[in-house]
């Protein structure tokens, strides 16, 4: 969905990311992504509006613990569900291709790199 | 229709009509109980300071002297009538509400302790803070004329270009040299504990 | 992706049926309302800023002077975490007290949101009801604290001062008036058929929503999630609390949950006075050095201190997030979109309870 705001709200956001608890958020989505906090700061300032970023703490909370390992690892749900970032299937894709390539005999560690890059393609796109 | 019944009966309390026929606004008055801005009694201010260290508002309370006799003076636009001076009034010269009575019932006590800390990093020794502090020129009356001071007793002195504390125990927590400190090095915490029935 | 627009319609900042200011802004298609967004940013305080670099006795009264409604819970978490950062535990009567001081201000903030949301219906018989029904409580807590709100009763190692027997009694019929006439209360808006029109069915709050966007307090608990911060504190565990549930998730729904609360904590003061010991209600200690997240049930859901203290006692860092933000977002962003008409808009917006002065502090 896209909102109509009557002005450029991007210092307003950055104010935002700057306190303590978003501060800590944002370098958490950074090592998800395997991005420095700064870029990961940009795309959440692109991405999500006022209010969802003011709850960005809150509903990281709610989504840091679901899910199995490989999507814990990955941090789909603090993707899809807290941050609205990529849509719920592409998630969801994701992490199957990633399950897929392990049980094809890849080492793990780098399915779950190329899974990353996967998704911030798919973020950046 | 059941409401309709519901709000008849309502209507129908003996209480309610009565109340509806006698109504009459009571009097605004403010109860003995509230905790009010804090108003001096009839003993005297020994000049402790113990109120203006405690109070969390700043510049609310100041003990000032007039016609020669030391006197807390409260200042009604920054107080936010929270009574912990006059909890921490040893000489009970405060009085808000029903909180001194309180007080002496239950044996209520704040007490506090002061320490400095100095940042070695911002500090550049340039001694406004021994110079100033009022515990300081109380014991070693050279620093009001020369600046400089010799003594072991005072709370701080500069030494070899650092500001060195010699005396933590005496210091007051006046903040005077937190104020007066060019470059914020120095800090005054002030610790507090409270506690009851006399025990320390 | 762009939805056709009839017109965008601002609601606020300055709005009679508001109790604080915030903006709201709708785009609608006729009376439907399409999505809704709301601004934020009129009473900013910069709060947490000026917290930074106090010992508690200051902090303690700036942490009350972030909400002016729930200000007894901030006082109380804010002095429970630094106690637990210290080792400090409290004397148990100063427990209850803390618990009798912090149930009467949930009611009171409760009876002021359902009295909000009765106005903004337009039922203002039972909206004043309500309100003369908060001074009573109003009228308790000054006789506990001293002060209708900023109480500044809970401070580290206990409670200011003492509840005597005579003021317990009078607490306790007060508290009879109050389950009597809340019953009537409880009674006329449960039975109201118009009440009904204007409640039931309107501003949806579904499970899934409310578990992804992690809304917190009455507003989750009416949408059937038992959460409450409650239920994990040592004092409250003893009383015997569990959360109130609800599973129907609309206007009304949220509205029972607080009048359910609301009895709820009167059972929990009658039962803390039962349980309560004559002792000391204070033990003493002195601020250590260290870091803690500590979360505590506020009126309107979970409310989180993240401090660091020094070795002084004084407060290094501090973040505060306050539940109001999480129950406006969802509020904002699920229950507001697909409403059926405009009228409804201020109804579901302050069904959730919403607090500017906490989410902004």
């Amino acid at each position: 969905m896209e909102y109509l705001y009557e002005k450029d709200l991007r210092r307003m956001k950055l104010l935002i990311l700057e306190s303590r608890r978003h501060h800590a958020v944002t370098i958490e989505i950074a090592a998800i992504l395997g991005i420095k906090p700064q870029a990961a700061r940009k795309i959440l300032i692109e991405e999500c509006d006022m209010l969802l970023l003011e709850n960005l703490p809150a509903r990281c909370d709610a989504a840091r613990k679901k899910g199995n390992e490989i999507e814990q690892k990955l941090g789909i749900h603090m993707l899809t569900q807290a941050t609205h970032l990529i849509s719920p299937d592409a998630g969801q894709k994701a992490v199957a291709d990633v399950i897929e390539k392990i049980e094809s005999g890849l080492e793990k560690e780098i399915a779950l790199e190329e899974g990353r890059t996967g998704i911030l393609e798919l973020i950046r796109s | 229709m059941t409401s309709i019944i519901w709000y008849i009966r309502e209507f129908l309390r003996p209480a309610w009509i009565s109340r509806f026929l006698t109504a009459k606004t009571e009097p605004l008055v403010t109860p003995p109980y509230f905790r009010d801005f804090p108003v001096t009694t009839e003993n005297e201010c020994t000049q402790c300071l113990a109120c203006m260290m405690i109070c969390p508002a700043p510049e609310a309370i100041i003990v000032v002297k007039r016609e020669g006799v030391w006197r807390p003076e409260i200042t009604k636009g920054h107080c936010i009538r929270c009574g912990l001076c006059v909890e921490a009034c040893p000489e009970d010269v405060l009085a808000s509400g029903r909180i001194l009575a309180t007080k002496k019932e239950e044996k209520l006590l704040l007490s506090g302790t002061y320490h400095i800390s100095i940042n070695p990093k911002t500090c550049m020794g340039c001694g406004n803070c021994s110079v100033v502090c009022p515990v300081n020129r109380e014991i070693d009356p050279s620093l009001r004329s020369s600046g400089t001071s010799r003594s072991n007793e005072v709370i701080m002195r500069v030494d070899t270009g650092q500001n060195k504390i010699l005396h933590e125990e005496k210091c007051t927590g006046c903040k005077t040299c937190e104020e007066h400190c060019p470059n914020n090095a120095i800090r005054v915490a002030r610790v507090v504990e409270a506690t009851e029935g006399g025990k320390l | 992706m762009k939805k056709t627009v009839d017109i965008s319609l601002p609601v606020g900042p300055v709005h009679p049926l508001f109790k604080e200011p915030c903006r709201i802004k709708c785009e609608t298609r006729g009376e439907y309302v399409l999505s809704a967004e709301v601004e934020l940013g009129y009473v900013k305080k910069g709060i947490e800023r000026i917290m930074r670099g106090r010992p508690w006795q200051e902090v303690m009264f700036l942490a009350e002077r972030v909400c002016g409604i729930c200000s007894v819970i901030h006082n109380y978490t804010f002095i429970e975490a630094v106690e637990k950062i210290s080792g400090i535990i409290p004397p148990e009567r100063a427990a209850y007290l803390r618990v009798i001081v912090n149930e009467l201000d949930r009611m009171q903030s409760h009876l002021l949101a359902n009295y909000s949301y009765c106005y903004t219906i337009e039922h203002e018989t039972l909206a004043m009801y309500v309100l003369n029904l908060r001074e009573t409580v109003m009228d308790q807590l000054e006789l506990i604290t001293g002060a209708r709100v900023t109480c500044a009763y809970i401070i580290p190692g206990g409670v200011r001062w003492d509840l005597p027997d005579d003021r317990a009694e009078s607490l306790k019929s007060a508290l009879d008036h109050i389950d009597s006439e809340l019953t009537r209360f409880v009674r006329i808006f449960e039975t109201g058929p118009f009440i009904a029109l204007r409640s039931k069915g309107i501003g949806i709050l579904t499970k899934e929503a409310a578990e992804a966007a992690y809304a917190v307090g009455p507003t989750a608990r009416a949408s059937g999630i038992s959460v409450d911060c409650r239920s994990d504190h040592p004092t409250y565990q003893a009383l015997g609390f569990s959360p109130v549930v609800r599973h129907e998730g609309d206007n009304y729904a949220r509205i029972m949950a607080r009048f359910d609360e609301v009895f709820q904590s009167v059972n929990l003061i009658r039962s803390a006075l039962l349980k309560m010991q004559p002792g000391p209600v204070r033990g003493g200690g002195v601020i250590q050095a260290g870091s803690i997240q500590y979360r505590m049930e506020a009126p309107r859901g979970e409310l989180l201190y993240d401090l660091v203290t020094d070795e002084y006692g004084r407060i290094l860092e501090i973040a505060i997030q306050t539940p109001s933000i999480m129950n406006i977002q969802v509020c904002a962003h699920e229950m507001l979109t697909d409403a059926e008409s405009a009228a409804d808009i201020t109804s579901i917006f302050i069904s959730s309870d919403p607090c500017i002065a906490c989410t902004e502090r």
